[in-house]
């Protein structure tokens, strides 16, 4: 018996229909014609980023070690001994300041093209919720290198949340493990930075594409109307506008 | 018009073989640097190697005190052969003198004794004392010394 049909038995749905759907959904997705325009196809480049950022930093967690004594002397190791490593931290790290900047510019674009106006207000307050999921990340994932420079910030950023009025003291006991910057700040950003933060940012990004699927991308006036498939154009597209990014950043 | 419908074909077909050449090109050489990473290479173990001695420079049952940075070791001449031992006490980690006159190695700081072969024969230390590589070569005798490497990560 064939692989497909020993599947097929064990999971017996209608296959065809599975790729004919599936088709739909990621190869004949129709994009209007402006999208034509690299300024509207900044979108997908902080999402190919955010895969990028979770295959390399799955891969330093290898050999990161949270602790105040190891964490910056692992991040040393993984740059100057680790085969390639200062390659996968370098991706990392950058990638990260990518994400920000072609979040902004995602951000920038759906501002003034006014693509936040109803029915997309939910999808533009989701995008904000991203932004923030972002800006977490770059925070604490600063703060686990742990030399100066980044402890310093994190006192400082821990700080702020302390003229939060009335929660503020809590925040950051809660932020700390304590009252001072010490080993519990680096375990608890750690989990956040690595736990608890990515199945959000995951969540928050389905459901962001979900929207934008079911309203389709706003067109602006001005544009010849039609459409065209997602793939091949517009696939090629999106990655050439990714691979820009990190080009004009280094 | 057949003859162009083949041309333009066949010109689609190089065009998409060199995209899905460069992806799969692009995706191995990614995995590979990724199977690279995890796996550290295999390392050989590196040995400093320093000149302690000549024969015949120390008499047979006496000791030598060298300097290699802060901490001494001792080349100690037993009948067969050169030892080195650490300076360093396997009790709490003070340093040890030589004893010319009674022939061994004494702890100030428990009275922990060693005799010319490192033995423990008195006082709190537990093991005998750490022993280098010797080797000698011709009328030279040399100590190897593991190279440092920082951190847990040997
Ligand atoms: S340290 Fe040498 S005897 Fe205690």
């Amino acid at each position: 018996m064939s692989v497909k049909n020993w599947l097929k038995e064990r999971f017996p749905i209608d296959y065809n229909k599975f790729i004919e759907i599936n088709e739909n959904i990621f190869i004949k997705e129709p994009i209007p014609n402006h999208m034509k325009k690299w300024f509207y196809c900044t979108g997908a480049t902080p999402l190919i980023l955010l895969s990028l950022q979770i295959v390399t930093g799955i891969l330093l967690t290898f050999y990161f070690v949270p602790s105040p004594e190891m964490a910056y002397e692992s991040v040393r190791h993984i740059t100057e001994d680790v085969r390639l490593g200062f390659w996968i931290r370098g991706l990392h790290r950058w990638g990260s300041s990518m994400m920000i900047i072609t979040l902004l510019l995602h951000m920038t674009r759906v501002f003034f093209t006014r693509a936040y106006q109803k029915p997309r207000e939910l999808n533009w307050i989701i995008g904000v919720v991203l932004f923030l999921l972002t800006l977490a990340f770059s925070f604490t994932g600063y703060s686990l290198t742990y030399n100066q420079l980044s402890y310093w910030a994190t006192t400082v950023g821990t700080n702020m949340f302390k003229q939060v009025p009335f929660i503020g003291h809590w925040a950051l006991v809660f932020l700390r493990g304590g009252e001072e910057v010490t080993a519990n700040t680096l375990t608890r950003f750690f989990t956040i930075h690595v736990g608890l933060l990515p199945p959000l940012i995951l969540l928050f990004v389905a459901v962001h594409i979900i929207i934008l699927r079911i309203h389709g991308v706003s067109e602006p006036e001005g544009f010849e109307k039609g459409h065209y498939a997602f793939y091949p154009h517009h696939f090629y597209k999106i990655i050439i506008v990714t691979l820009f990014a990190p080009a004009l950043g280094f | 018009m057949a003859q162009e419908e083949q041309k333009q074909s066949r010109r689609k077909f190089l065009f998409s073989l060199g995209i899905i050449g460069v992806i799969i090109i692009a995706v191995v050489t990614f995995a590979r640097d990724m199977l690279l990473y995890l796996f550290p290479p295999k390392k050989e173990k590196k040995f400093h190697k320093y000149l302690v001695g000549k024969r015949g420079e120390i008499a047979v049952g006496k000791a030598k005190e060298i300097k290699i940075g802060k901490t001494p070791v001792y080349v100690v001449h037993l009948e067969k052969e050169y030892k080195v031992f650490s300076g360093i006490c396997t009790h709490l980690g003070c340093i040890i003198r030589w004893e010319e006159d009674k022939g061994r190695f004494f702890c100030p700081c428990h009275k922990g004794i060693f005799d010319k072969t490192g033995k423990v024969i008195g006082g709190p230390p537990p093991r005998p004392l750490d022993q280098f590589r010797v080797e000698e070569e011709g009328d030279l005798v040399f100590m190897y010394v593991k190279n440092k490497t920082r951190g847990p990560w040997a």
